[in-house]
């Protein structure tokens, strides 16, 4: 009996460690909350909300291609040659430009390569807000990764707030089989179809 | 059922010539026994343990690591018109073919044809493809040489520039030995020097076609190229030239023969006559194997009789050459060409077509303006005056001539003997060790400059990146040569050539405008390029001089060039290395092809290694027993056998260089008599990609006759098969992509294959895993025989992932790594798979390729030549092609962002992109106007192995043979 009792006892002890395992590494790798040391103070929340500059002037390339970029040093000094010039965080940049050797920011959101990920086809062809993903950078001092990033998160976007596409001159066809389909998930939209972002 | 697997009366084609009738034992074959001995862990229990509790003890370890911290670096300073994740295209010419080059980041990706050109038509060839690996080639010079020994350049050019003075003071001649050269503007700097330093220029280009050159010369005076149109002949009579392959600008020359070979216009005839199998033969509608004795025989006598009314050949020559004269003379519009290598056949093809009144139509003489080719016999002259003393300096400009003139001791001697030496080679090589000075050139992707295509296109050369290695331009070097020159670099000496030379013969008011769009489109259009010449009088005796070469009855030796390793400047690339032979399906060697009936006689095998011994030399390479090959002939193809080489190139295969021979005023590919040729006893095994994929007997292959097709659209075809299906079916809406391949204007040669590798990160594996039947490229092109096995039909089938709609490889993956697209793709998702191979051994087609290794991308060169869109595999995965499906989603971003609907024909996959005859068509099934909707509607159209049910979305076209 008592044998029985103690290994059930340690049965138990071993599942509730291991869903505890289990629940643990679920988030592994996700990073959600990183806000690393970055080698500048920069503040997003100064210039994108005090200041309420538009997230694409310094991330240009976020509706032309896959990158939304981290802008290039001489952009900060556009307004930086004229503003704060003598604060020591502003001194970092101008020297970086003045000596070729660039600022080496710490990466915050990290994508896998076998994942491919469009910034033009969210901000462009969806207008999405660059928060729906990023979350208030305009509040962040310091800019951390506010979602999963992973990709149980870009399928329930996907699939439950209704994405539709924006673009009828493109989707005329689509539109028709949807009607003649209503009962059926719609890979296209949802994401669904795995190649859409894993080749 | 009879219908669904070919009864035996129907199963003419065959593969493997050794093997036509298969036996059970080969059929196993299909599959290696020793399939992983490669792998270092020996399979035992304990083996097995020690891993398995490695595995197990380190997975927690592996889940505690935090992410480690990785940089991100942005530009300085921004740079114009560059987006990150952007691609930007910039035009280019690669070898007289304009070409466009992607960038990414600044960095040359990938290469494309350029369709602003009038002459290629957006054609590109495999060598043009692969250059973008040779850019990236680490073999390649870091610095300037002095005595092998790198130097800065200040210092270099200072010691080069007092060299130079000084053997120009010293009046001894100087040569400057280049391949043929067709860039304005470096002709116009090479004259410069000619005049000013009687520097004299020599034209040596020891595989190419200096005898119809030379041939021009005698007949019409100029040294130039006859400029030959496919497209404008009804009857192609072709002996020996692979003009689809390397005879001449093969680009061209696919476009415009494939141009007719549409069966429901007014379809083009070939006739060749050749001594080994080329590519082009293997498209031939009539071909005749023939040795090049017998061939100067057939082109005397058509030569007497369309001369002089009768010949003085009988026999089996005049047999064939009267067929050949009779079809000549019945068709409207003819083309007669010869890859021969004698001065004299080429005098009687251009008197032959001149008697046809081909010239005007389908050949033309001209005189081009800004371009000097290649004459065999100028490197005579510097080797006399290095015999006679007079030799003071010697420049190598893009040629290898200790490696490629076949007396390379002689060339060696004329370098010892020169005070001044110099080699332009961008990686070491045979020739610039012995020289004194190396200047390494930039690669073509890092120049500028120009190039005069012929028939009146002119292109430009613009660098996409700065010169990886420390290599200057070899203009630059040049022009440091000539004190006061006004130009400060080449770029500036090339735009002043333009302005000064080339911008007058235009009508334009404004030069800038006239540069910008020429180098935005690449290419420009100038009147006034060449003038046409006419044939003048001349007492050269073609008869008399081919006669003194058709003496004796010795087995003879064709050199010829491999489609993609040509005369072997690009031989260090791996890409064109593993890049399979349109005919022998081998990768990484040269090789003696071989007769089967000759090869039976001593009782050879492929693979067998042979001395040849010709011309007192010894040549020790394995045997191919090829059909098609004239049985007095043996082919061999030159470019290797490197002995100062990049790592890929060096010491594989034997060079067959020293068999050239000096004969009647020429320097022959076709006239070294083989001595013997003899079993070593040696075995070397060829790493063929050939014999995997037997077709078992299956109605693969549809094919059928010009004639038969005229009355009856369907002939050769089938009714498409009614089978019943349990499955419901995948959606039909949104996109449904397909593709068709036609048979009729694919020539087999294979640059789709290279243009696939490029897009898609296709590893190379290396001549040991292909022989292990582990090449990884996503598309391969089947070859099969017919008929006869001396003068056999080929068919060529690019054979890639048919995307079936029922696909076998996705009902049996257990991860679910495989499942089809809503856009009717079989998509395989790298992530997911764990290498079960399920699918591989599932397949019909077999297309699907499994990584057994990681394959080294980790050369920090190399790796830059990656496409960043699409993963690198791993160990462990199964890969296949995807329908670039990058390319789709790429295409479809760029509808959706300008606010429009795709448009037919936008979204193009990378084989067919790289495919120089546009045998290639992808597109929207479901959009009715376009070009692959109609496709798969035609009478020609059909599927391989409808039978199984599978509903392949690729489709191929009957192939029509007018015989």
């Amino acid at each position: 009996m008592k044998k029985l009792l103690g290994a059930l006892a340690a049965l138990i002890a071993l599942g509730g460690i291991g869903s505890f395992v289990v629940v643990q590494a679920r988030h592994i790798g996700y990073n959600q909350g990183y806000a690393p040391d970055q080698p500048v103070k920069f503040s997003h929340a100064k210039h994108a909300g005090e200041l309420k500059m538009d997230c694409k002037y310094c991330h240009f390339a976020a509706d032309k291609g896959r990158h939304a970029g981290i802008p290039p040093t001489e952009l900060c000094l556009n307004c930086h040659n004229q503003v704060k010039t003598n604060s020591p965080e502003i001194r970092k940049i101008k020297e970086a430009v003045d000596s070729g050797e660039n600022i080496q920011w710490v990466k915050v959101n990290f994508f896998p390569d076998y994942a491919y990920f469009n910034h033009a086809q969210h901000v462009n062809v969806a207008n999405l807000q660059c928060q729906q993903c990023h979350g208030p950078v305009q509040e962040m001092e310091i800019y951390y990764q506010h979602e999963k990033l992973n990709m149980g998160w870009c399928i329930e976007c996907h699939r439950e707030k209704g994405i539709a596409p924006p673009n009828d001159h493109y989707d005329e066809n689509y539109h028709e089989y949807d009607n003649a389909h209503p009962y059926e998930v719609k890979p296209r939209l949802t994401g669904g179809d795995c190649s859409k972002c894993h080749y | 059922m009879t219908d669904i697997v070919n009864d035996k009366k129907e199963n003419k084609y065959w593969q493997d010539v050794e093997n036509k009738v298969l036996d059970p034992q080969h059929l196993r074959q299909e599959f290696k026994d020793d399939e992983f001995d490669s792998f270092s862990v020996t399979k035992t229990r304990r083996n097995f343990l020690k891993i398995m509790g490695f595995t197990v003890s380190t997975m927690p370890m592996a889940g505690c690591i935090k992410i480690p911290v990785r940089k991100a670096i942005p530009y300085l300073n921004k740079v114009e018109n560059q987006y990150p994740g952007v691609a930007n295209y910039y035009a280019s010419t690669f070898k007289n073919t304009p070409i466009v080059v992607k960038t990414r980041e600044g960095r040359p990706i990938y290469v494309k044809g350029n369709d602003q050109s009038k002459l290629s038509k957006a054609g590109v060839n495999a060598p043009a493809i692969a250059s973008v690996l040779s850019l990236y080639d680490s073999n390649r010079l870091r610095a300037p040489q002095i005595n092998n020994v790198g130097v800065e350049w200040d210092k270099f050019d200072e010691s080069l520039v007092n060299d130079f003075a000084r053997v120009v003071e010293s009046g001894k001649d100087i040569y400057l030995v280049s391949e043929e050269i067709t860039s304005p503007s470096m002709l116009a700097l090479i004259d410069t020097l000619s005049s000013r330093f009687d520097v004299k220029h020599i034209t040596y280009n020891p595989a190419g076609r200096s005898a119809v050159h030379e041939a021009a010369r005698i007949t019409h005076g100029a040294g130039e190229a006859h400029e030959t149109d496919f497209s404008k002949a009804d009857l192609i009579v072709s002996f020996e030239a692979d003009f689809l392959g390397t005879w001449g600008n093969d680009v061209k020359n696919s476009k415009e023969y494939t141009s007719r070979r549409n069966p429901d216009e007014k379809m083009n005839k070939h006739v060749q006559v050749e001594s080994i199998m080329s590519l082009t033969g293997t498209n031939a509608d009539i071909r005749y194997t023939r040795s090049i004795k017998s061939q100067r025989q057939i082109i005397t006598y058509l030569y007497e009789v369309l001369l002089n009314g009768s010949s003085s050949i009988t026999g089996e020559a005049k047999d064939l050459g009267s067929k050949i004269l009779k079809e000549l003379k019945s068709s409207a519009s003819s083309l007669v060409v010869s890859g021969d290598s004698l001065v004299a056949t080429q005098v009687m093809i251009n008197e032959i077509n001149h008697a046809l009144g081909n010239y005007g139509k389908s050949v033309f003489a001209r005189e081009s303006k800004f371009a000097r080719y290649s004459n065999g016999l100028e490197m005579d002259g510097l080797l006399r005056a290095a015999k006679d003393g007079k030799l003071g300096g010697v420049l190598f400009l893009g040629v290898n001539p200790v490696h490629s003139f076949h007396s390379s001791k002689l060339v060696k001697e004329a370098i010892e003997k020169s005070e001044l030496s110099v080699s332009f080679a961008s990686s070491e090589d045979e020739t610039s060790r012995l020289c004194k000075y190396t200047a390494p050139d930039n690669h073509v992707l890092e120049s500028w400059g120009d190039s005069y295509n012929g028939y009146g296109e002119l292109s430009l050369v613009q660098p996409t990146i700065q010169p990886l290695f420390g290599s200057r331009i070899a203009g630059e070097t040049l022009m440091k040569l000539i004190p006061g020159t006004e130009a400060k670099s080449y770029y500036e000496y090339v735009q002043k050539f333009w302005q000064g030379n080339i911008f007058p013969m235009t009508n334009g008011s404004s030069f800038t405008n006239f540069w910008n769009k020429s180098l935005h489109d690449g290419v420009a259009y100038v009147d006034g390029l060449f003038t046409n010449l006419s044939k003048k009088n001349y007492s050269y005796n073609p008869v008399a001089e081919v006669k003194k070469t058709l003496s004796g009855d010795s087995m003879k030796i064709t050199l010829y060039q491999k489609y993609g390793i040509r005369g072997g400047d690009q031989v260090n690339n791996p890409w064109l290395q593993e890049l399979p032979d349109p005919v022998t399906k081998a990768t990484w060697d040269n090789y003696i092809m071989i007769s089967k009936a000759a090869a039976d006689k001593q009782g050879i095998k492929s693979g067998d290694v042979l001395e040849v011994k010709a011309l007192g030399v010894s040549v020790k390479l394995p045997a191919i027993v090829q059909p098609g090959v004239d049985v007095n002939t043996l082919g061999i193809a030159v470019g290797y056998g490197r002995s100062v080489a990049g790592k890929v190139a060096q010491g594989l295969g034997a060079n067959v260089y020293p068999l050239v021979r000096h004969i009647a005023g020429s320097h022959s590919l076709h006239d070294a008599d083989v001595e013997s040729v003899k079993k070593t006893g040696a075995h070397r095994g060829l790493a063929q990609t050939q014999t995997h994929h037997s077709m078992e007997g299956r109605d693969i292959v549809r094919e059928t006759t010009f004639d038969q097709y005229k009355n009856d659209k369907k002939s050769g075809n089938k009714e498409p098969m009614k089978l019943a299906q349990i499955y419901p079916g995948h959606s039909q809406g949104g996109h449904q992509w397909a593709m068709a391949i036609d048979m009729n204007t694919c020539t087999g040669c294979s640059s789709c294959i290279v243009s696939c590798s490029s897009e898609n990160n296709v590893p190379v594996v290396g001549r040991q895993e292909v022989k292990n039947r582990r090449e990884m490229h996503w598309l391969r092109i089947d070859r099969y025989y017919a008929g006869d096995e001396n003068e056999p039909e080929t068919v060529h089938m690019p054979m890639l992932c048919q995307h079936c709609e029922n696909a076998p490889c996705e009902n049996v993956c257990p991860v679910l790594a495989t499942v089809h697209s809503s856009d009717g793709i079989n998509q395989q998702i790298y992530n997911r798979c764990v290498g079960t191979r399920y699918c591989a051994n599932n397949c019909p087609y077999k297309v699907r390729r499994f990584n057994w290794f990681n394959y080294d991308h980790s050369d920090e060169y190399e790796r830059l030549a990656l496409n960043p869109d699409i993963s690198v595999r791993h160990r462990g995965v199964m890969e296949k092609c995807s329908f670039c499906i990058q390319r789709i989603q790429e295409g479809k971003l760029n509808a959706k962002r300008e606010r429009r609907k795709l448009r037919d024909g936008e979204i193009r996959t990378a084989c067919q992109e790289g495919c120089p005859s546009d045998a290639i068509v992808f597109g929207d099934m479901k959009d009715e106007n376009s070009k692959i909707a109609k496709m798969i509607e035609h009478n020609r159209r059909y599927t391989v192995l409808e039978e199984l049910n599978v509903k392949s979305r690729v489709s191929y076209m009957v192939k029509v043979r007018n015989k």
